[in-house]
């Protein structure tokens, strides 16, 4: 059976769902690396240029790691998803960057999406020329996308319930979803972050967990509603025109009109372009209604920082409940 | 009505005198200095890029002058660069500074352009603001090809300090030449005063590009005038963008001159195959062109945390690889110290002088 592999980074965090059973209904085996390490961010580090962001660092170490094992990677180039707006530069320049710094690759699918000049149909187009690699059976493709559709809405709806990214991917597998947790009185914190910061387990284990060891409930941008998030989007002066940007700002500007949830905490990742300005946004637009924590991570990842600086946080959020 | 525009290149050069033929009263920022750049800094978001920095400088300075409009262009990315426009005129506002700040809402099109001068100017006519835009790119082309001379004449001149001595002239000459008629008499004088220097014979000096973001490739306070230097020490400089190709990309003036960004996307095919934001193509391609083309080496210039610059600097590691050129990545941030960049050059240059005598 062919091999597709799938490096656990960027998108991997958004996609995986879709992607696995899109390949898996044309028979073929999807085979993703195995998760983020300390390995996998020094072989990313030496790889690049050291301005480049951690995400980026560790999806190519993932790609390295994998590229021995497969037939095929799945390195997809994701211009645009939304008719309005654009991903990161790095991301729409990926393939190309894997291609001019590893030796030794198997062959990339590397088509690419564009919404924004195409129209959404853009995305259904991706997938059928994708499928035209493996399978000359159109109907068999399509079949395929719409499986992987079904199966990313179920994926979406239990990330909006809650659930941690691996339990999501497990579940949505089935299609009964199970029922809404009950709130269980835990304080909320929302943490505004891309997938790819927020479900990373390596990177989870610094923030998002260490939250919810000291007994508060995390929500991420996914627990918002597109409609939500558009509502606060459309608050602001311009549209932004990054989709992480627009999910980022907007869910923050949700959040904060949320009586129940405490603080945000935001995350950014170091010498990120778009972080900065989505930053300022964030701190604009939710002035005086919610406590904020910045925190930056790099690839010198050190835990004791984030547990001083979130331990101070929670605190401050506790402090401030007794005084109401 | 006080009009602003941080600097850009020469572009002030280009816009000034037309503007002020049409009875528009504009404030000059001052020039860049380090006050700018510690305004910009002190109240831009700490990873934005830096001529976000400056211009926010710039902007400050200028309302302190007692400017109430600005003018930023804006645009729809995915650079961050289209974003300015809100996140600055967000920070000015919040520091409690009135003024109205103009942006384009897509300033590829030209139709858009004219909306937005009709807009901060009131009630002029579109044909007028079709006059007005024109004659600017016409000075732009005109300023980028005396500029062009300058450093193609420069490292080629006998008598010392000649060639600055013209270039002064020939921008105050243009500068006071308000008809289209005199300009064109102008340039024609300035071509002769080219032509009638002296050059060294038979020395062909050597050649580096520099190639990068367009801010920090043209603008003196990014740059640190490297240009100049680098000139001065007999070398001929080549640079991948100008506002002057810029503008002609998107509006079609010059008639004869190629589309730059059609050029660079198919010399960067084999590289870099979808234009990833700001200037990444131009930077690839046109690595990849002067390396067909006898350059001795590139100098890939970019401002800290450039995402589209980041995406070529990447791919440049194999095209350098790949065509055999020197490429030396220099990254402008507020810490950037002339001394340090000196040092690298000097570097840079004694490499590109032993490979050219290997040869």
């Amino acid at each position: 059976m062919t091999r597709v592999g799938v490096p656990r980074g960027l998108l991997f965090y958004r996609y995986f769902p879709l992607w696995e059973t899109f390949f898996e209904a044309l028979d073929i085996e999807v085979v993703p690396s195995s998760p983020t390490t300390e390995e996998t961010i020094r072989r990313g580090s030496k790889l690049l240029p050291s301005d480049l962001c951690l995400p980026v660092k560790i999806h190519f170490g993932h790609v390295e790691s994998l590229k021995h094992k497969v037939d095929w990677l799945f390195i997809p180039r994701y211009i645009s998803v939304d008719p309005d707006a654009y991903m990161c530069p790095k991301l729409i320049g990926l393939p190309d960057m894997v291609l001019c710094t590893i030796d030794a690759l198997p062959p990339l699918i590397d088509r690419l999406i564009h919404c924004k000049a195409q129209g959404m149909g853009a995305e259904k187009v991706f997938y059928l020329e994708v499928g035209k690699i493996f399978s000359k059976d159109r109907k068999k493709v399509e079949r395929a996308y719409e499986r992987g559709m079904e199966r990313q809405s179920r994926f979406r709806s239990l990330l909006q319930m809650g659930l941690p990214f691996e339990q999501a991917v497990a579940l949505s597998r089935s299609t009964n979803l199970p029922e809404r947790p009950k709130e269980d009185g835990r304080v909320k914190l929302a943490i505004i972050g891309r997938p790819y910061y927020v479900h990373d387990p390596f990177l989870r284990r610094l923030v998002v967990e260490q939250v919810e060891a000291r007994g508060y409930q995390v929500l991420t941008t996914e627990a918002l509603s597109t409609e939500k998030i558009e509502k606060g989007v459309d608050q602001l002066k311009k549209r932004i025109y990054w989709s992480f940007g627009k999910e980022m700002v907007g869910s923050a500007m949700g959040f904060a009109e949320d009586e129940s949830i405490r603080g945000l905490v935001n995350l950014a990742s170091f010498g990120c372009g778009q972080d900065s300005f989505n930053f300022e946004l964030v701190q604009h637009y939710t002035k005086g209604k919610i406590p904020i924590l910045s925190l930056i991570f790099d690839e010198h990842l050190s835990l004791g920082g984030f547990i001083t600086r979130i331990e101070a946080f929670l605190e401050m959020i506790a402090r401030r409940k007794n005084r109401r | 009505m006080k009009i602003t525009a941080p600097y850009l290149g020469m572009l002030h050069r280009a816009y000034g005198p037309v503007l002020q033929k049409a009875g528009v009263e504009i404030v000059y920022p001052p020039i860049p200095t380090k006050r700018t750049l510690d305004l910009g800094t002190k109240h831009a978001p700490e990873f934005a890029c830096f001529p976000f920095k400056v211009t926010l400088g710039s902007m400050i300075e200028a309302l302190e002058l007692g400017a109430d409009t600005i003018f930023m262009i804006g645009g729809w990315g995915p650079c961050r660069f289209g974003y300015y426009d809100v996140i600055q005129e967000q920070i000015l506002k919040d520091l409690g500074y009135q003024f109205i700040m103009g942006s384009a809402n897509n300033p590829d099109a030209l139709r858009d352009m004219i909306d937005l001068m009709q807009r901060i100017s009131g009630s002029r006519s579109k044909l007028s603001l079709y006059k007005i835009f024109f004659s600017i790119l016409i000075r732009l082309s005109l300023h980028d090809w005396v500029l062009k001379k300058y450093f193609w004449y420069k490292p080629r001149e006998t008598v010392s300090g000649e060639t600055d001595r013209i270039l002064e002239k020939a921008l105050d000459l243009m500068e006071n030449s308000v008809s289209l008629l005199q300009l064109l008499k102008s340039v024609s004088r300035v071509f002769l005063w080219f032509r009638r220097m002296e050059t060294k014979d038979g020395v062909q000096p050597l050649r580096v590009a520099m190639v990068g973001e367009l801010f920090t490739v043209l603008d003196p306070s990014a740059n640190m005038e490297i240009d100049r230097w680098l000139a001065r020490r007999g070398i001929e400089v080549l640079k991948s963008v100008w506002l002057s190709d810029y503008a002609n990309d998107r509006f079609r003036f010059k008639p004869f001159r190629r589309n730059q960004f059609k050029l660079s996307s198919k010399h960067a095919q084999p590289y870099l195959r979808f234009h990833s934001g700001g200037e990444s193509i131009e930077s690839v391609g046109k690595t990849v062109f002067y390396a067909k083309n006898g350059v001795d080496g590139v100098i890939h210039i970019f401002p800290f945390t450039c995402m589209p610059e980041l995406v070529a600097q990447t791919i440049l590691t194999k095209v350098q690889k790949d065509l055999d050129i020197p490429v030396l990545t220099l990254i402008i941030d507020e810490h950037t110290a002339v001394g340090g960049v000196e040092t690298r050059l000097e570097a840079f240059i004694d490499l590109l002088e032993r490979r050219r005598r290997r040869r």
